[in-house]
């Protein structure tokens, strides 16, 4: 008997799952947020390439910090010296291509005449492959210094720089690489959130749900089977965008089938973190009209502050702390980590732990505040 | 009549909102096979009385069983054996009848052919439509649709009629002994007089949260002229609705019949 009840209600979970799939697809509007829109952003910065007007240039830790090379690489504005990062700390920023290139001075002497002795600089470059057309500039800003210092009365006849130029291997990694994971976060954020909670405010509205508690339908079916539903609806987004991605801009998947994997795990974490937000604005939304201000209050922010379009750091002090304990900036670090660094799923569990405390968060505050009528 | 069982027993039924009274302590049986009418003015507590009944809302005091089942119990298994119109009910709106059909043969499990529902309540032609495509009339029918899905033993309807043109009401009313004459026991509620006359083999009036009176339509009346009343003026023989009928919808209801 208990069996069989269990058996109805099952069946009564995937009837009312369907339901919410297939009013999913219908929906235009829901349509156009969960697809279309993620799928412009990412071809409008899949085309372009945004440069950096400044480059973070790693100095490895045994470099002489003085003499006529150092003094002039210091006074370049657009360039910013990074002098207290560990060596293995820069290799490993080099290599991710969040900094273009490492140099290193060493001073040694040359007997120009048997009683001269000049200092002579020995600058090696490293650039970073994954960040090239930065490796570029820079090398190019650096040679360009070299050959002034060289060229100088003083010196002339005698080579006092010389330069080393070497690219350290990494992948090459594009606009998109930086874009994509907040775009697709952005999607996951905007189809759990609205969606949830318009479908629950018409629902409610409507009396859909008053009618279904008349049936023998438990509850928490019905919330449950809407959940289940958007987070199909989310599997689907990630899968649609990340291929668009591979295929279309050439989005980096650092090993393949097992990369999307990871992506698509996280994405299931990310839309039930999510979800409780669009459950929260269903509990306080009287209508429609009200879901909308709403929802914007919690994704607006997300999308301009989650590192989506700029580096966290390039926020005001004041603003950073908030940004990057935002959901989707972890959700976005996340995706960075597996897709782009190649990193294992279990080095986001930071991330994921982080999305799990602001979902036990918002789901308690969900339980207080819903209202099935 | 008299000789039916009961199938809905209410004893003493309150219902009140914080201090307003809406249901003062009513109490009736409907019999199994009957249509049973709530007849009172809007506000009397017809609608809470039936969604007490429905299981949807919690009574504040009194007894109610659905078919030996009592409300306190059971009310899972008597959403079962139910079917409940709910005034201005939505449907999803991005579902079509036949998936809505489906959905809710899915909640109340039991498996059906959809197009035999929907040609029950002529409404096989729109199968693949959308609820918000459908007239006044068609989203009735199709509301009744939805809970006769379970074949249950007793639907409730709250104010069926309320906004349908004539045609959609007789219609309706059709729909509504067809589906009686087939062993189902309705209770609806109304407003409309002759509605309560016409359709329902009982009749309990209802103002203020307090039953005044049930019994057949035909004997309150015959009662009412034994106890010497008498219309302030005669009326004719047919009404302006009979008029109206008759020059627009004779076509349309033989064709409803031929169904």
């Amino acid at each position: 008997m208990k069996k069989n009840k269990n058996k109805s209600q099952i069946r009564a979970l995937v009837a009312l799952t369907r339901a919410s799939i297939l009013s999913s697809f219908r929906n235009k509007t829901s349509l156009f947020f969960n697809f279309l829109f993620p799928l412009i952003f990412i071809t409008i910065f899949g085309l372009i390439n945004l440069g950096s007007t400044s480059f973070d240039i790693g100095v490895k830790s045994e470099s002489v910090k003085s003499g006529p090379f150092y003094e002039a690489i210091s006074k370049v504005t657009s360039f910013n010296l990074l002098t207290d990062r560990s060596d293995s700390q820069l290799q490993d920023d080099l290599q991710k291509g969040r900094i273009p290139a490492v140099i290193s001075i060493q001073k040694s002497e040359t007997q120009v005449s048997p009683t001269i002795k000049i200092p002579v600089y020995k600058v090696d470059i490293e650039k970073s492959g994954a960040s090239p057309q930065g490796a570029e500039t820079v090398g190019l800003v650096i040679e360009n210094l070299v050959n002034k210092i060289n060229t100088s009365p003083a010196v002339v006849g005698h080579q006092l720089v010389t330069t080393n130029f070497e690219t350290v291997a990494g992948k090459k990694l594009k606009q998109i690489d930086f874009v994509l994971p907040g775009m697709l976060a952005f999607a996951l954020l905007s189809n759990a959130l609205i969606g949830m909670s318009f479908v629950m405010v018409v629902m409610k509205k409507e009396l859909i749900i008053k009618r279904l508690f008349a049936t023998p339908v438990r509850k928490y079916s019905i919330l449950l089977s809407e959940m289940v539903g958007k987070l199909l609806i989310a599997l689907i987004q990630a899968l649609f965008i990340v291929l668009f991605g591979y295929f279309v801009f050439h989005y980096i998947l650092a090993h393949g089938l097992v990369t999307i994997f990871g992506l698509m795990v996280l994405s299931l974490i990310g839309t039930i973190t999510f979800l409780s937000f669009g459950l929260l604005i269903a509990s306080i939304a009287n209508n429609e009209d009200s879901v909308s201000p709403l929802a914007n209050i919690i994704m607006m922010p997300q999308l301009f502050f989650a590192g989506t379009f700029f580096p966290i750091d390039a926020f005001p002090k004041w603003l950073q702390p908030i940004a990057h304990v935002l959901p989707m900036t972890f959700l976005n670090e996340a995706f960075k980590k597996v897709a782009f660094e190649g990193q294992a799923l279990s080095s986001t569990l930071p991330q994921i732990g982080a999305l799990a405390l602001w979902a036990v968060v918002t789901y308690a505050v969900v339980i207080f505040l819903f209202k099935w009528e | 009549m008299k000789t039916k069982k009961a199938i809905i027993n209410v004893e003493n039924l309150v219902k009140n909102y914080g201090k307003i009274e809406a249901v003062r302590g009513i109490s009736f049986e409907v019999y199994e096979g009957e249509i049973f009418s709530l007849l009172g003015p809007n506000g009397a507590g017809k609608t809470t009385t039936l969604e007490i009944i429905e299981t949807l809302l919690p009574k504040t005091s009194g007894k109610v069983t659905v078919d030996g089942l009592t409300l306190d119990h059971d009310s899972f298994k008597i959403k079962s054996i139910i079917g409940v119109q709910l005034q201005s009910v939505g449907f999803h709106q991005y579902l079509k009848l036949k998936e809505i059909i489906n959905l809710y043969a899915a909640l109340y499990d039991v498996k059906v052919n959809p197009d035999v529902i929907l040609k029950k309540v002529d409404l096989l032609e729109k199968a693949n439509s959308y609820v918000r495509n459908l007239s006044g009339g068609q989203k009735q029918r199709f509301s009744i649709a939805t809970t006769v899905v379970h074949s249950p033993k007793i639907i409730f309807l709250d104010e069926p009629s309320t906004g349908l043109d004539p045609q959609a009401r007789r219609s309706l009313w059709g729909l509504i002994r067809e589906i009686r004459d087939q062993g189902t026991t309705v209770v609806l509620t109304t407003h409309f007089m002759d509605e309560a006359e016409i359709l329902s083999d009982r009749v309990a009036i209802i103002d203020m949260g307090k039953i005044l009176k049930i019994d057949a339509p035909d004997k309150l009346v015959d009662e009412l002229l034994d106890s010497g009343f008498t219309r302030p003026k005669e009326t004719k023989l047919a009404n302006l609705e009979d008029v109206f009928l008759r020059l627009t919808g004779k076509q349309l209801r033989t064709e409803n019949e031929k169904e």
